[in-house]
Parts: C-alpha cells; structure tokens; sequence
C-alpha cells in the first residue's frame, strides 16, 4: 500500500514538482510520439533504437507517476510499457496496427497531462481493455 | 548511518532525480549528487569518488548495466555499493543487474524509510 502522505510531503516541500514532472512527461510523449510515427511511416523493423527510446520515454513517465501518486497515468504508462517491451523483444510486431494503438495511448497520457490531479476521473478501462487485447492476439499470432 | 556520504543518484529523468534528492535529504542526507546516465556518472565518479551509488536501469548513452559493469571491472571502484532502482515489471533486467554485481535494490515507487534501510546496510 502506497503512503499517500510521504507522497503529499514531497510535493509540498518542492511547489515546482508536479509542473516539471508535466513539462519533462511533455517532452518524453512528443519524443516517443515522433519515433513511433517515424515507424508507422516507415519501413518495418528498421530502427530499433526507436523503439527503445519510446519505450524510455513511457517507462520514466510511469515511474514518477508512481511516486507522485498519478494512479491513473502510472497504469496505462505501464500497459503501454510492457507493449513496448513486447515489441522491442520481438514478441509483438511493430506494425501499424500496433504503431496506432500506442499513438492513440500517447494522446491520452498527453490529456491527462493537461490536469494531471483530475486525471483520476478518467476513465482509461476500455482503453487499457483493447491495449491486453492487442497483446494477447499479437503476442499469440506472431512467430 | 554516517549522514555525510556521497550518494550518486544516476537517471536520465531529472523528476525522478529531484524526488530521490528529495527524500535523501528528508534523510538528513547532505553529500547528494546527480548525474543522466551512466557515462555522466562514470566520469563523475572516476572524478570525485562516492560511497553509493543509487541508479535507474533504463538510460541512454550508457544504461544502468554498463554503468555497472564498468565500476565492477574498475579495481579502484569496484567495491562501491550499487543499489537498482527497479520497477516491479523489470525482473529480467534486475536478474542481470544481480549477476553482474549490483549490491541490492528497490522498488519503484518507494516510501524514505524504505530507501533508509536500504541505505543503513552499506552506509554504516
């Protein structure tokens, strides 16, 4: 169980916390959006580094998420981590299916970004459904 | 625990930097430094040396495993207490961080008193 308070206390001692995280989240989501893009618009498995620095981007958003105690944008950030994973091990394919599922992910990370305290009314349940689906049929129809 | 250490936090995230600043000298920690990524923190440390250093696994440039690596392989640094910050979905990567010699590790997100008793056990 997560100590909210220890959490409250940090960002109390540091006012300017909350707005770097959102600022340097920023930059990480446009980062990753212009490597995936680059994929989605390329040829297939052609730079691995891209996906490498996506799946970067997406797992340091998640883990000061976590500490901040972001809930919300720690779990999709971790779904889409782990679909990164997959595809940078080569379990799943980068393909465009796949490419869009992830983009769609970085625009919604991105509005939650906007208000990231109430991002904990947003509802991500179905989003984060089709995410496990992708996975699942990928990761058990790929070779 | 001996509050005038150096300790090394290493990630290329300047939040989660801030945060481990952050609790570190909720500690009483005052010799806190920081570096983005492992060849940063190599330097650093081949400069000035530490008594700890604290790193993420994920990084460009050189990743939390190199960083590793190098300072194992280093006689003069090689003894250096090395503690992962890790992410409960990163088994395979701490896995390889524990073979190539990493002291311990914690996991992302942890509370101060956690990291203090980490801490205790090579600080004394």
């Amino acid at each position: 169980m997560k100590d909210q308070s220890m959490i409250d206390d940090i960002i109390a001692s540091d006012p300017e916390m909350l707005e770097s995280f959102v600022k340097e989240s920023r930059d990480c989501l446009t980062l990753a959006e212009t490597d995936l893009k680059y994929l989605r618009d390329g040829e297939i498995d052609t730079d691995p580094e891209r996906t490498e620095r996506a799946f970067r981007s997406v797992h340091s958003v998640k883990s000061a998420a976590g500490f901040l105690g972001l809930d919300n944008v720690a779990e999709l950030a971790l779904r889409m981590e782990t679909l990164l994973d997959n595809m940078r091990a080569g379990t799943i394919p980068n393909d465009p299916n796949t490419l869009a599922l992830l983009l769609e992910g970085l625009a919604m990370l991105s509005t939650m970004l906007q208000d990231p305290k109430g991002a904990s009314s947003i509802n991500t349940r179905p989003f984060l459904a089709r995410l496990s689906e992708n996975i699942q049929e990928d990761a058990n129809g790929f070779e | 625990m001996d509050l005038s250490k150096r300790i090394l936090i290493v990630d290329d995230f300047a939040t989660m930097r801030r945060i481990a600043r952050l609790m570190l000298q909720s500690l009483g920690f005052t010799n806190v430094e920081e570096a983005e990524d492992g060849k940063e923190a190599l330097a650093s440390i081949r400069n000035q040396r530490v008594d700890l250093v604290l790193s993420d696994c994920n990084m460009p440039n050189m990743n939390g495993l190199e960083l590793l690596s190098a300072l194992r392989q280093d006689s003069d640094l090689q003894d250096i207490p090395f503690i992962v910050m890790t992410s409960s979905d990163q088994k395979e990567s701490l896995l390889e961080m524990v073979k190539a010699g990493a002291s311990d590790y914690i996991e992302k997100p942890f509370q101060a008193d956690a990291l203090k008793a980490k801490l205790a056990k090579y600080l004394d």
